[in-house]
């Protein structure tokens, strides 16, 4: 019996930590507390069924440990045969056990518990055979081996200076077997970086996997994973690729997996990231996608991120087919931000920034991603600033996300500039629309105060605590002022700055749902204004109309409240001017000059317009669009867009109503649509995860 | 002792054969087939493998009571887990009536030890999102690392018109 090293016993579920103190007797109590055991995969013909192999080691920096092997069978080991016990080791650490790679087996005669001799094969080839009581090849002090069985079980260490293992290098895929019967395990991975031993840890998807479609072509994009040495990509027509590739197993490109076609796969730590597809590929045809990630000697991700893989469809760019799709794979039907002429950004619950080149030259780069998706860290559920920032140059998006946070974001190269208040929550989560005051267009009364800096305002969207306003400093993200009365419900709408008297206009939940403040200062504005209006609970942005009669006169602030009634409110004196009561909408209202347009949820898109008759708005057309999303208005061609949740967009007539429509994706909601005025082109996003880009006018 | 077993002895050492052994099993993995596959799955285990992840899976609205879609703030699904190894991976996909998944939101547990549970709350935004333009029925998906593990349907009410 040859006791090793004694170490501290430390054991955490599920891993078995460098420490184990075994005792290699024979006996498999002190074995009781290992997780790391294989699942045995007898392969059949098993003259000797092997129950139960765990590995443990008791390896520290020093190197002086050793590897332990425990074998158990259900029946006595058989006495009439000539018994051998190992494991390969990768040790080339290619993701795979083959014949370069190295074997250790112990050999024990008929009838006896102490083996005759330990082997040491590489590459076919016995290397060495070391007898009880000698060496195995080790440097010195680490140049042990022993080995006993008794019964049922057999113990197996090998010094690690034998193995050719050390600390902190040896990052291992084992698998471990007997002879007759070569009855062998799964694989078990050794992780000497972090001294344990592991099952083959679940291996993580790739990150922000992209798909693009031009016509005749499909794009991949996706980011690799630290624990990653390939990936393997199905393809699938009619439906995304439903079975799992199998572990282990390596495939080639034609192969055929359940209803998918292999179409790339790589290995050996590849870095590529990105696959263009363009054989085989039919305009008009849906193709889907699944990008698995492995490790671990071809250990497969589960290919399920996004939700069922993702998918496109490149079309011709004829009749109203898109110039080109994106798609994330996560609902993005938020209204995309475009850099006119430039770029188009959109996010969504993806929780990141995407960005695509607006290209009517070429159109390969049409469409292509200007920088890979910027995670914020959380869904982003609404429309974000993109503008200048005073005190940086370029311009730049300002993203809310889900978990409270602020990013502001380069447009050009997609670096992070900042996140608000040095990284840490304004609240539970930010759903308003970040706005900003530039100080290139404010008044000496506003520079008076915050010069150099333009003025981001966002608001919190918490559901226990109050909430609050920020005001933030466009150079660096610092809270420059607070808005806590303590009780102001949660702000899921946009907030509105009127430059001419440095007020902002705060439409909330809860008592005074609509609030007048100091843009300047965060104060609400003093009497005799009124800075607080009951108008019921507010969802969605505050607007400004330009005249609320006609362009002339003087402006209001608009806003519908989740009752469905739209309020002006005259934004010289702060009085309100008129309410209508169209009915509820999940989205703002679109001024219109002495009108809106409104969207509502009962599924029809209305114009109101200002009636001398009653002094108010009236209604002037209603049009059927099935839970519509916001409205984009195409100013030179008189036209508004929206989308439906049947997968259509609307676009109707700005004087009667009149709507045609344009399938986007069947049964997928349309977002809110958004115009690029310099390359005439609409871009809208749906429930499907696609952003895509239509030339304007339509056919 | 069976005669192939014996002859295998006889002329090759059998830890040569066992290396062989462990390299034909892994054969798959170093040259692939051009066409077909080898598809056969590993049998089952006689080894207890760790104890398998289970839970179970409820959701609830708040403002307790909320029903309308306009008036509920928040859909949280809470979940109870138990069994497992090592730090686990969960996932919870909030699927809208029409099947695809809004949003997809995770979270990390660690082990526990036998019989014990542990609770993991996540929440969607519903009022004043785009998720409220999907009134129906919706489904909350819990997924572990092998798959779905519970589900749990919610209704959101459409507001009257």
């Amino acid at each position: 019996m040859t006791r090793f090293a004694p170490a501290l016993l430390l054991f955490l579920p599920g891993l078995a930590l460098a420490g184990a103190s075994i005792t290699v007797d024979g006996k498999n109590a002190d074995w009781a507390a290992t997780w790391t055991c294989f699942p045995d995969v007898s392969v059949g013909q098993s003259q000797v069924a092997v129950d139960k192999v765990c590995l443990e080691n008791d390896n520290d920096s020093a190197n002086t440990g050793s590897l332990f092997l425990l074998m158990e069978t259900s029946t006595a080991w058989p006495s009439d045969l000539e018994v051998r016990y190992g494991y390969g080791l990768d040790h080339d650490n290619n993701g795979k056990l083959d014949q370069d790679d190295a074997f250790w087996a112990v050999a024990f005669p008929k009838a006896g518990d102490d083996p005759v001799r330990l082997e040491h094969w590489v590459e076919n080839q016995l290397v060495g055979s070391y007898l009880p009581g000698e060496g195995c090849g080790g440097p010195a002090g680490s140049d042990r081996w022993s080995a006993k069985r008794s019964g049922q079980v057999m113990e197996l260490a090998i010094s690690y200076g034998c193995l050719g293992l050390s600390y902190g290098k040896d990052k291992l895929a084992f698998q471990a077997g007997v002879l007759p019967s070569v009855d062998s395990t799964a694989f078990m991975y050794y992780d000497g970086t972090n001294a344990s031993i592991e099952p083959a840890a679940a291996t993580p998807d790739v990150g922000l996997l992209v798909a693009s479609s031009i016509p005749g072509t499909v794009q991949l994009k996706w980011n690799n994973p630290a624990a990653h040495q390939g990936v393997l990509i199905l393809r699938a027509v009619g439906a995304p690729p439903s079975t799992r590739p199998i572990d282990h197993v390596a495939y080639l490109p034609q192969q055929i997996i359940g209803n998918a076609k292999v179409v790339y796969s790589d290995n050996f730590g590849s870095t590529t990231s990105a696959f263009t597809n363009t054989s085989l590929l039919t305009d008009g045809t849906r193709y889907y996608y699944r990008v698995y990630n492995h490790d671990q000697n071809l250990t497969y991700a589960s290919g399920d991120t996004p939700p069922g893989g993702i998918w496109a469809e490149p079309r011709a760019r004829t009749g109203a087919n898109p110039l080109w799709c994106y798609s994330t794979g996560y609902p993005n039907t938020l209204q995309p931000v475009t850099d006119l002429g430039v770029a188009v950004y959109g996010a969504g619950n993806l929780g990141a920034l995407t960005a695509n080149v607006t290209d009517t030259a070429v159109v390969a780069n049409d469409g292509a991603e200007k920088f890979r998706p910027v995670s914020v860290g959380a869904p982003v559920q609404q429309r974000f600033l993109l503008s200048t920032l005073a005190g940086n140059t370029g311009k730049y998006a300002v993203v809310g996300d889900q978990s409270g946070r602020v990013t502001a974001i380069n447009a050009a190269t997609g670096a992070v500039l900042w996140v608000a208040n040095g990284g840490a929550p304004l609240g539970d989560r930010i759903q308003s629309q970040p706005i900003a005051q530039l100080a290139s267009r404010a008044n000496a009364a506003y520079l008076a105060v915050h010069s150099g800096h333009d003025l981001i305002f966002v608001g919190t969207r918490n559901t226990t605590t109050p909430n609050k306003v920020y005001a933030l400093s466009s150079v660096n993200g610092q809270v420059l002022w607070t808005y806590a009365p303590g009780d102001l419900g949660m702000v899921n709408g946009g907030l509105m700055v009127d430059y001419e008297f440095n007020r902002l206009y705060v439409g909330a939940r809860g008592i005074g749902s609509l609030r007048v403040l100091s843009s300047i200062t965060g104060q609400e504005v003093a009497p005799p204004l009124t800075s607080r209006f009951n108008l019921g609970d507010i969802d969605t942005g505050v607007v400004r109309d330009q005249g609320f009669a006609v362009s002339t006169t003087d402006d209001s602030a608009m806003v519908i409240t989740t009752a469905g009634t739209v309020y002006a409110i005259d934004i010289v004196n702060l009085v309100q001017r008129w309410s209508v009561t169209p009915g509820t909408s999940s989205t703002f209202v679109t001024p219109t000059g002495g009108g809106f347009i409104v969207s509502l949820t009962s599924g029809s898109v209305q114009r109101w317009y200002w009636s001398t008759t009653v002094n108010k708005p009236a209604l002037l057309w209603s049009a059927p669009v099935p839970s519509p999303s916001g409205v984009r208005i195409d100013f030179v061609r008189q036209k508004i867009f929206a989308g439906g949740s049947n997968g259509n967009l609307y676009e109707l007539d700005v004087i009667t109503g009149a709507a045609r429509q344009f399938t986007v994706d069947a049964g997928q909601a349309v977002g809110t649509p958004t115009i690029d005025t310099v390359v005439n082109r609409l871009h809208v996003g749906s429930l499907d995860g696609r952003l895509c880009s239509f030339a304007l006018p339509f056919p | 002792m069976p005669k192939d077993l014996r002859r295998s002895a006889a002329r090759a050492p059998l830890v040569a054969s066992l290396a062989l052994g462990l390299v034909a099993l892994l054969g798959a993995c170093t040259e692939p087939p051009a066409v077909s596959l080898p598809m056969t799955p590993a049998p089952p285990s006689r080894l207890a493998p760790p104890p398998p992840v289970a839970s179970a899976l409820s959701v609830r609205f708040l403002p307790e009571g909320a029903v309308a879609i306009g008036e509920v703030d928040e859909v949280v699904a809470d979940a109870t887990v138990s069994g497992g190894a090592g730090r686990l991976r969960l996932w919870m996909d909030f699927v809208t009536p029409g099947g695809t998944t809004y949003q997809r939101l995770g979270a990390e547990v660690d082990a526990l030890p036998a019989g014990a549970r542990q609770s993991v709350a996540l929440s969607v935004p519903i009022s004043g999102t785009e998720a409220a333009r999907f009134p129906g029925t919706w489904t909350a998906v819990l997924i572990g690392p092998q798959g779905p593990l519970a589900t749990a349907a919610f209704a959101l009410r459409e507001v009257a018109p």
